[in-house]
């Protein structure tokens, strides 16, 4: 029932961007890339033999990389791991076509480049936990569909809804530009969670 | 169900912001295609892009997306300023990143090119909002309001009893973000708290508690930026064309524009933040403290309700934070320090007015004390040996009430801001009118008998000397005068007595009640040893 609601919400998302709306030409689409051999969704996923203890049948090499947090110094344990996903490639520490078993030499452009310094990006991970009720945040509950709150545990086991990569971007592509999750005209993204 | 919580926590979030608030997205600070102000881009979508971005911003929170101004502004600064404000800090420049005019307003770290604004707009247009880089006229920013700020001056709350919404930042400094929220315009300028009956001034300033309706509007003789008279952040360039905005007999104040207009003035002219006390002129605000004054006068020689918590001189000569008689107002000016020359050359020179009305001075006026002499008949009912009297009830508008204008020392037809006539030149026709001073209080139907002084009537009537002739009307200090020689406030002028010829001598002696000898020289006639009564 649940993902019932959330595919019609992203099939009327769809509708009303009227823009393209796929990987496919994307700037996820490598397949013109040499190192590709064509194929789109390899770089990420894999039907067989996919890394173990990661979801989505991931399939590219992850970062150990440590980060200069929002807040503070801080480690992958930091981060909800779906923005630990997209950091695999976007952090550059990590070459693009370092997956299936591969060690690749092409990495991501400056452009698209986050690096391992987040300061000057948006928290994410322990450095942005969503709270329930705020006078700052509109709740968890009012966001957009396609915005999603991802999950991060603390040291202590205690789990807690926070910001992540994914809660503004898909790697899939809904039509809007940086491949947002809405559209941005008047900040209506920022706004969605941010009472200015 | 879940729909219900929201609608809780919205409700929630309604109360706890004080139910006054309205989107960035609908203020001026939408600088977005969409923004409803003047200055909005070309066809930038994204509204919080002009000050934040998610990423590639500077590493200045809150993910700020602009260069920061350099440290180059002239600070407010005044006389009176306990705080020290420096250089522009912490949120402050960011508002002024915009706000000092010097950066492109789409000039944003996360994009290589400016943003594009319309009608080639680059940096804040002048208007309100161009602070500039000189903050000299711009309330003061950046400085600590601590507990020992508060503890130094007292027109200053404690910190800690400020309201909710007004906060100061991490380091308890007072910044632009003090009074304003970038984001919310529901109440107007960006304010943190309805200021329409001066909560927000007040949140922080406890100036006084005056009664004058007119004077409880902070916003209506100061204005926070870009204030005419720079110091003190007046509306406009000196306090008193600042009072004159209102008491210019035009909008319904007392009218003392026009009282200043005669030709005997308390010049006001002066700008702001003169040494204090500045005895060169005054100015409103040294005899009136807009912030403690009410209406009413006093009872001499009782500091007038209108006056308000002012300073003064008191009579022994000790500076006081709040004056408690009217004439302790006066010597501030006219006692040490007095650049006011006597009116009339005298035989014995005096400027410090405090010395000659002196309790203990050899004679004079009772202003700040009852008089010495204990028999003068010509008093007039209401009037004792025992009163005594404003300076106020000399100096002052002229024909006050009648038409002419407010009570009190601005400005009068009469030299040197009397409140009648006093003829002073010799040769004066005697008259109920060439002497409408005096006759106030000293009954002229007695002087003329001759109830005091036998010689009154000859001097005045036949001769046509005038009463100053003879009579210092302040006083006579004991440091140069004595009761023998200047009984009864005789200080001779010297443009019109001279000595004795053959003696050389020009004095008075007192030999007691209502008797005396001149040695003297007036009107081509000589007094040698001259007794009266005859």
């Amino acid at each position: 029932m649940k993902a019932k609601s959330v595919l019609m919400s992203a099939a009327v998302a769809l509708l009303a961007s009227g823009a393209s709306a796929q990987i496919v030409g994307s700037a996820h689409d490598f397949s013109s890339m040499a190192w590709s051999g064509g194929e789109i969704c390899k770089p990420c996923h894999t039907p067989h033999f996919a890394m173990p203890g990661l979801p989505r049948l991931w399939n590219h090499e992850m970062s150990t990389a440590t980060y200069t947090m929002h807040d503070a110094a801080g480690t992958q344990d930091d981060l909800d791991e779906r923005s630990r996903l997209c950091l695999s490639c976007h952090d550059g520490t990590v070459a693009l076509d370092s997956y299936g078993g591969m060690t690749g030499t092409s990495y991501i452009p400056s452009s698209a480049n986050i690096g391992t310094d987040l300061t000057n990006d948006h928290p994410i991970g322990a450095d942005a936990i969503y709270p329930d009720t705020s006078t700052r945040f509109h709740p968890p509950s009012s966001l957009p569909s396609s915005m999603r709150l991802r999950p991060w545990t603390d040291s202590s086991g205690v789990t807690r809804n926070v910001v992540s990569c994914g809660t503004c971007h898909t790697a899939h592509n809904r039509g809007f530009p940086h491949m947002l999750n809405i559209s941005n005209s008047a900040s209506a993204l920022c706004l969605a969670c941010h009472i200015k | 169900m879940r729909r219900v919580a929201g609608v809780l926590a919205w409700a929630m979030l309604g109360s706890a912001a004080g139910a006054q608030f309205s989107s960035v997205v609908d203020s001026p600070h939408n600088l977005s295609t969409s923004g409803p102000g003047a200055i909005r881009a070309t066809s930038e979508e994204e509204v919080c892009i002009f000050c934040h971005a998610p990423h590639n911003s500077t590493p200045i929170r809150p993910l700020w997306n602009r260069a920061m101004p350099l440290e180059a502004y002239t600070v407010y600064t005044s006389r009176a300023l306990d705080a020290e404000p420096g250089q522009p800090t912490g949120d402050s420049k960011m508002c002024l990143s915009c706000h000092d005019g010097t950066i492109a307003l789409g000039a944003v770290a996360s994009r290589s090119m400016p943003i594009s604004m319309m009608g080639g707009v680059t940096t804040m247009p002048v208007g309100a909002g161009l602070i500039g880089t000189d903050l000299r006229d711009d309330h003061p920013i950046s400085f600590r309001f601590d507990a020992g700020l508060a503890a130094t001056d007292p027109k200053l709350r404690h910190p800690a009893q400020l309201p909710p919404e007004i906060r100061l930042d991490v380091n308890s400094e007072m910044q632009c973000t003090t009074c304003h929220d970038a984001h919310n315009n529901a109440r107007g300028k960006f304010l943190v708290l309805d200021n329409t009956s001066s909560q927000l001034c007040t949140s922080c300033h406890q100036v006084g508690t005056t009664t004058i309706t007119e004077h409880q509007d902070c916003n209506a003789c100061h204005q926070p930026h870009s204030a005419p008279s720079g110091p003190y952040l007046l509306r406009s360039a000196t306090v008193a064309d600042t009072c004159l905005n209102c008491h210019d007999g035009a909008h319904g104040a007392v009218d003392i524009a026009s009282v200043l207009r005669r030709a005997s003035v308390h010049e006001t002219f002066e700008g702001v933040d003169q040494p204090d006390p500045y005895q060169q002129h005054a100015t409103c605000s040294d005899c009136h403290e807009p912030h403690t004054m009410s209406h009413g006068t006093g009872t001499a020689p009782v500091i007038h309700d209108n006056f308000g918590r002012v300073k003064g001189v008191s009579s022994s000569g000790v500076l006081l934070a709040a004056a408690n008689y009217e004439y302790e107002v006066c010597f501030r000016c006219h006692a040490e320090g007095a650049t006011v020359q006597p009116y009339l050359p005298r035989r014995i020179v005096q400027n410090n007015t405090r010395h000659e009305f002196s309790p203990t001075a050899v004679s004079f006026h009772p202003v700040a004390g009852p008089g010495r002499n204990p028999d003068v008949p010509s008093l007039k009912p209401g009037w004792s040996e025992a009163s005594v009297m404003y300076c106020s009830h000399c100096h002052g508008t002229d024909n006050a009430g009648a038409g002419m204008g407010p009570q009190g020392v601005h400005g009068s037809n009469f030299r040197p801001i009397l409140v009648a006539n006093y003829d002073m030149a010799d040769h004066t026709s005697e008259s109920a009118q060439a002497y409408a001073l005096c006759y106030q209080c000293h009954d002229r139907a007695s002087i003329l008998n001759n109830d005091s002084f036998s010689g009154h009537r000859r001097h005045i009537v036949e001769e046509r000397t005038p009463c100053s002739a003879c009579h210092d009307a302040h006083g006579i200090s004991s440091l140069q005068g004595n009761a023998t020689n200047n009984s009864h406030l005789i200080n001779f002028r010297t443009d019109i007595v001279f000595p004795e010829p053959s003696t050389g001598r020009l004095e008075f002696r007192d030999t007691g009640a209502n008797s005396g000898t001149c040695t003297l020289r007036c009107h081509g006639e000589n007094h040698l040893d001259e007794r009266y009564p005859d």
